[in-house]
């Protein structure tokens, strides 16, 4: 019997003994790899992409990454794989901290949330900045519009606003839509009155109900219940003109709130690490503006409710900058429902 | 009746090649993650979905639900074995499971588990099936204050469950309650316990909890006790015994069909969460037995009730997923966005514009369960052998593969120490013999409890929990669980 429990004893710790050389020779194996690819500086990509999304799988964001990738390695100048990695985690600071953090090569990128990833940073104590990222692009930008639940008394703009109280049905404040949602009735004077959720599904699920009365999301997630089962009714469209879709419904520029159009509306950027050198940057600028004009990817896109608006790395930064300032100005107002 | 018609040409094509092979590639993935310990269901489906952008949506369904559908059963065969719920799903499975395993019956407890799944996964089939054409009724009928009382009532199951040790299962549940306050509630924006951590903004994650307090506190726990896991001479090893567990769960049909429609109804309630049907259906057939006192010592009754809701309530939580594209756990969420990649939007419409999708989907689901169960009940013979190797062997690959299972999940190092932390804390448990089940259930239902809570008065007021009927009707029934199982334990007291 004791010579049997020796017997094993031994084996595991063979086992475990092997395991740890296997380990060690990995990692010398890929130190090997990397100080031969420092030789020369301007091949890029040297070994495969890693694409963050800050998010579980599932969600639009996912979906987008996930059609990018496979089009985006196309038109990369060496043949690797961009392997999608969801970091999930405190509303997306774990995966941007991630790519912020990454060494500056740029075989890390990220997707963004703009102006959800803005306002982050504005209200939480993140050790990221935003205009510190080497931007990549914009892929996409979605059109948010504004329905009420039939259940509502309310049935025109001019009706909210002379309501008691509208209840509002939301996810977190501090998200792209539940923002949107505060600047505008904010700005409208309309009487809030907050019924929060973890999720626009389950928020947009209370409007049906008929527990909240107004909700404000991109017009391809509220698209099945206006134009499907009538079960909201479309009052704003966040665009310069009038939707194809929805020709009745007026737009929030006709209503006489230009500005808003800056604020309400949800985009889809790409970046990577700061510091990343301009020749790397420029491959994978290059390689993004091949995939936009890509039939097969904007195909994809489409089929997937997802309406690509895409601009290059310059103009991508520029959106970036531009929100930062756009959203300190709002920051009182933030502070005062997030805390 | 557009649905019913298409039953069997769907039939046809799901077995058209090459749709059994998916099938096959499907449910095999996710067997191998629903043994292991902190990977589940929604890692083997995210592992698959890229594979699956190239194919046609038939195949890419077929695919998907293959892999879910597999991994709810094989989670069941390292909670039985090892007191490890291989997924979170089959956290009951181990109260009577591993009794039984103990007991050198391990091969009859993974026969029942394994024929309890497949039923369970065909009845929850058939009901979203008949129950499509009105599904959308029946989700809409759930509001805020029917969740909080769902969670009231799931909570209330702790009474049931820890009977003999009242005081200590309070004391766990209350424990867990904590637990599961900590981190950034997004309904009332505050920031909770999180001591200056950004990991912990996101609270205590299930997971890395449950593997902490049941696989390593049972690691740690089989290596100090040595020996083997069967502790008796008495191995039934013999296929008789795997056919007893395939018999019992006919015998106890009763308490199948009951689980099994738990589950399903749990399954189609979105935000409650399949974790917690499992829970129930166990507390339901515990509370509604006689010989309440055999539970928890090896009932094969155990084993049949959580391991029927769970593999239901897949079916249920198809409904709001596909009629509202709500998806109801992480699993759908995927599945859903693999929908949407091929063009299809679940919603409203799908039941109009895909409903041989449909179909095929509901068929790729019992067609997985049935194929897990049988693989699983071909090799419960040579797995149940793993309670008779040494603990001193067993015990270090538990402790390995959870470690490894906990970073493989999100590759967070925090992760692995909230896992040692609850190792920790569920060796304390066990030793001092405080019902770590109780906490579970507490972690699992507190979030749910309080965002409910606050939604309804936010949307409704206090009125809220009791106008509506379903919420006073969830109401009473807590109520009476509550009093009769108090009041038994009482007169169980005083006879003794």
């Amino acid at each position: 019997m004791k010579k049997r429990k020796c017997f094993f004893s031994l084996i595991v710790f063979l086992i475990v003994l092997s395991l740890i050389v296997f380990a060690v020779g990995c990692q010398q194996a890929e130190k090997v790899a990397e100080e031969k690819t420092e030789v020369k500086a301007v091949e890029f990509p040297t070994k495969n992409i890693t694409l963050v999304v800050p998010v579980v799988p599932g969600g639009g964001f996912d979906r987008c990454a996930r059609i990018f990738a496979p089009y985006f390695e196309k038109y990369l100048p060496r043949k690797v794989t961009v392997v999608v990695e969801n970091v999930p985690g405190a509303s997306w600071v774990i995966g941007i901290d991630k790519v912020y953090r990454a060494k500056p090569d740029g075989h890390t990128i990220g997707i963004f949330n703009i102006p959800g990833n803005v306002v982050t940073q504005l209200v939480m104590d993140v050790k990221f900045d935003l205009n510190k990222f080497t931007w990549v692009g914009r892929i996409a930008e979605d059109i948010y519009v504004m329905a009420i639940s039939p259940s509502s008394t309310h049935r025109t703009v001019d009706e909210l606003i002379k309501a008691e109280k509208v209840k509002i049905a939301t996810d977190g404040l501090a998200s792209t839509s539940g923002l949107g949602v505060l600047i505008t009735t904010d700005r409208m004077g309309i009487n809030q009155h907050f019924i929060l959720h973890d999720g626009s599904t389950e928020s947009i699920l209370a409007a049906v109900r008929g527990d909240a009365e107004l909700v404000q999301y991109p017009y391809g997630s509220l698209k099945p219940y206006i134009k499907d089962s009538n079960e909201l009714i479309p009052l704003i469209v966040f665009a310069d003109n009038r939707l194809p879709d929805l020709p009745d419904v007026p737009t929030i520029v006709e209503l006489g709130y230009p500005e808003l159009l800056d604020v309400v509306k949800l985009q889809r950027l790409i970046a990577t690490t700061p510091g990343v050198p301009e020749d790397v940057a420029q491959i994978l600028n290059d390689a993004f503006l091949q995939t936009m004009n890509d039939p097969e990817f904007q195909h994809k896109l489409k089929e997937a409710k997802i309406d690509l608006a895409a601009t290059g790395a310059e103009e991508a930064a520029k959106i970036i900058k531009n929100a930062v300032e756009q959203f300190t100005a709002y920051k009182p107002l933030l502070l005062e429902h997030v805390k | 009746m557009n649905l019913m018609e298409l039953i069997i040409p769907t039939f046809i094509d799901f077995f058209e090649w090459p749709g059994p092979l998916y099938l096959v590639l499907g449910a095999s993935v996710g067997m191998l993650f629903g043994i292991l310990p902190g990977l589940g269901g929604p890692q083997a489906v995210v592992l698959l979905l890229p594979l699956t952008f190239g194919l046609e949506p038939r195949l890419a369904i077929t695919t998907l639900i293959g892999a879910s559908g597999a991994t709810a059963f094989s989670g069941s065969v390292t909670a039985i074995l090892i007191n490890t719920p291989g997924t979170a799903v089959n956290a009951a499975t181990c109260f009577d499971g591993f009794p039984l395993a103990r007991q050198g019956k391990a091969g009859m407890a993974l026969g029942a588990s394994a024929t309890s799944s497949a039923l369970g996964a065909i009845f929850g089939a058939i009901i979203l099936t008949l129950v499509l054409p009105i599904g959308r009724k029946l989700v809409l009928a759930f509001s805020y204050p029917e969740y909080f009382m769902l969670a009231i009532l799931g909570l209330s199951i702790i009474v049931v469950i820890s009977r003999e040790t009242l005081l200590k299962g309070f004391i766990a549940a209350i424990l867990g309650l904590l637990f599961s306050s900590f981190g950034y509630c997004g309904i009332t924006g505050s920031v909770r316990f999180t001591f200056g951590l950004i990991y912990l903004w996101d609270g205590i994650k299930l997971v890395p909890a449950l593997i902490g307090l049941f696989a390593i506190a049972e690691a740690v726990d089989l290596f100090i006790g040595r020996g083997t896991i069967a502790r008796t001479e008495r191995f039934e090893g013999a296929i008789t015994g795997v056919f007893e567990g395939v018999k019992s769960v006919f015998k106890h049909f009763r308490v199948f069909l009951r689980s099994a429609i738990i589950g399903t109804i749990i399954g189609i309630i979105p935000g409650v969460g399949g974790s917690v049907s499992n829970f129930i259906a166990y507390a339901h057939i515990v509370q509604s037995s006689k010989d309440k006192e055999k539970f928890g010592h090896g009932d094969i009754r155990g084993v049949i009730a959580p391991e029927a809701a769970n593999d239901a309530k897949d079916g249920g939580a198809l409904i709001p997923t596909l009629i509202f594209g709500i998806p109801g756990s992480i699993v759908m969420a995927v599945l859903l966005g693999a929908l949407m990649i091929h063009g299809i939007e679940p919603g409203p419409r799908m039941m109009l514009d895909y409903p041989e999708l449909i179909l095929i989907l509901i068929w790729a689901l019992v067609f997985s369960n049935l194929f897990t169960s049988t693989v699983g009940l071909l090799l419960s013979l040579q797995l149940s052998k793993i309670t008779l190797i040494p603990t001193t062997i067993v015990a270090p690959v538990i402790f390995v593969l959870s470690i490894l299972g906990t970073y493989a999940l999100n590759k967070m190092f925090a992760d692995v120490v909230v896992v040692l932390i609850f190792g920790l804390l569920g060796f304390a448990m066990k030793r001092f013999d405080y019902p770590r089940i109780s906490l579970v259930i507490a972690l699992v239902l507190g979030g749910l409890a309080q965002k409910s809570f606050h939604q309804t008065i936010m949307a409704l007021g206090i009125k809220g929990f009791i106008i509506r009927p379903i919420s006073l009707g969830l109401l009473i029934a807590t109520i009476v669980l509550l009093v009769f199982s108090l009041a038994k334990s009482k007169r169980e007291g005083e006879a003794v």
